[in-house]
């Protein structure tokens, strides 16, 4: 079991009505949602810190477009 | 790397051996393996074509390449808080099965939909426990297999996915994932080279880890 420690985390209404939905729609508790937000925005820094771009795909639609990341 | 103890069945007399899980390798782990799998791999791909067995019949990932992964990882850097994970188990000082895992950008395709799951790049057992009749090879070690899924369950209850894991099955696997281990069977996937797709659900994860 990894170690853990906690902090308390200040949301606004809005934030929170998003991670709770978050937490609803994929069936997971709100820690799971803000620890893969954590990991996704770990893989999304480093690929674009390295040159990379990020592209959304429609494969159907044959759209692709890039996201705007701020950094 | 967290390690913890277990047992593999040396198929050839039923003893119970000493092995160990590793639950977080890392890329030198891999060339590690790959040192000792690719000798085997050519001797493997020597005695198949010598005995003249269609190629239909070698086994499926004889290809791989895990040094050649380990290359093609490092952008993504495994670690406790990366999207991937490695897992091993090994035995007598040696690898005797690898599983790579992906935790981001894979949702269930069991309704209700949108809820993640851990997505399994690879697994493969060491070349020593592959099974060919044709050319009187058997496995060294049973069970590798089904404890490394055991590990990407475990991992995906860890992430609160409640044991949901998904992966594209070469076909002479098919049988292990929709048999053994209880997954849906989702049929050939056009947009992944027609493999099929299983996904083990909840109920089945549980179960899986009760049994195991």
């Amino acid at each position: 079991m990894l170690e853990k420690r906690t902090m308390t985390l200040n949301l606004t209404p809005a934030e929170m009505e998003v991670l709770e939905g978050i937490a609803r729609r994929k069936d997971v508790s709100k820690t799971a949602v803000i620890r893969q937000a954590l990991r996704l925005y770990q893989l999304v820094d480093v690929r674009l810190s390295q040159g990379e771009k990020l592209f959304f795909e429609d494969e159907l639609q044959k759209k692709k477009s890039e996201l705007m990341v701020l950094g | 790397m967290s390690t913890h103890p277990t047992k593999l069945k040396r198929a050839a007399t039923g003893d119970l051996v000493d092995a160990v899980l590793h639950d977080s390798l890392d890329l030198d782990d891999l060339f590690d393996a790959e040192k000792h799998w690719a000798p085997e791999k050519i001797e493997m791909s020597r005695e198949l074509l010598n005995h003249n067995v269609p190629r239909a019949l070698w086994p499926q990932s004889l290809h791989w390449n895990w040094a050649k992964k380990a290359v093609d990882l490092k952008p993504y850097a495994p670690g406790p808080l990366s999207a991937h994970r490695l897992f091993g188990i090994s035995a007598e000082g040696k690898w005797q099965g690898l599983l790579l895992a992906r935790c981001v950008g894979c949702q269930t395709r069991i309704a209700p939909g949108g809820r993640d799951l851990v997505y399994v790049e690879f697994v493969e057992t060491a070349p020593w426990n592959f099974r060919i009749p044709q050319t009187g090879r058997d496995t060294l070690f049973k069970g590798v297999g089904a404890q490394l899924v055991e590990l990407a369950i475990r991992w995906s209850d860890e992430l609160g996915f409640r044991g949901r894991v998904g992966l594209h099955s070469l076909p002479q696997s098919d049988s292990f994932y929709g048999g053994h281990c209880g997954m849906n069977d989702f049929g050939p996937d056009p947009n992944y080279q027609n493999l099929r797709y299983f996904e083990l659900d909840e109920s089945h994860a549980r179960t899986y880890l009760q049994e195991t």
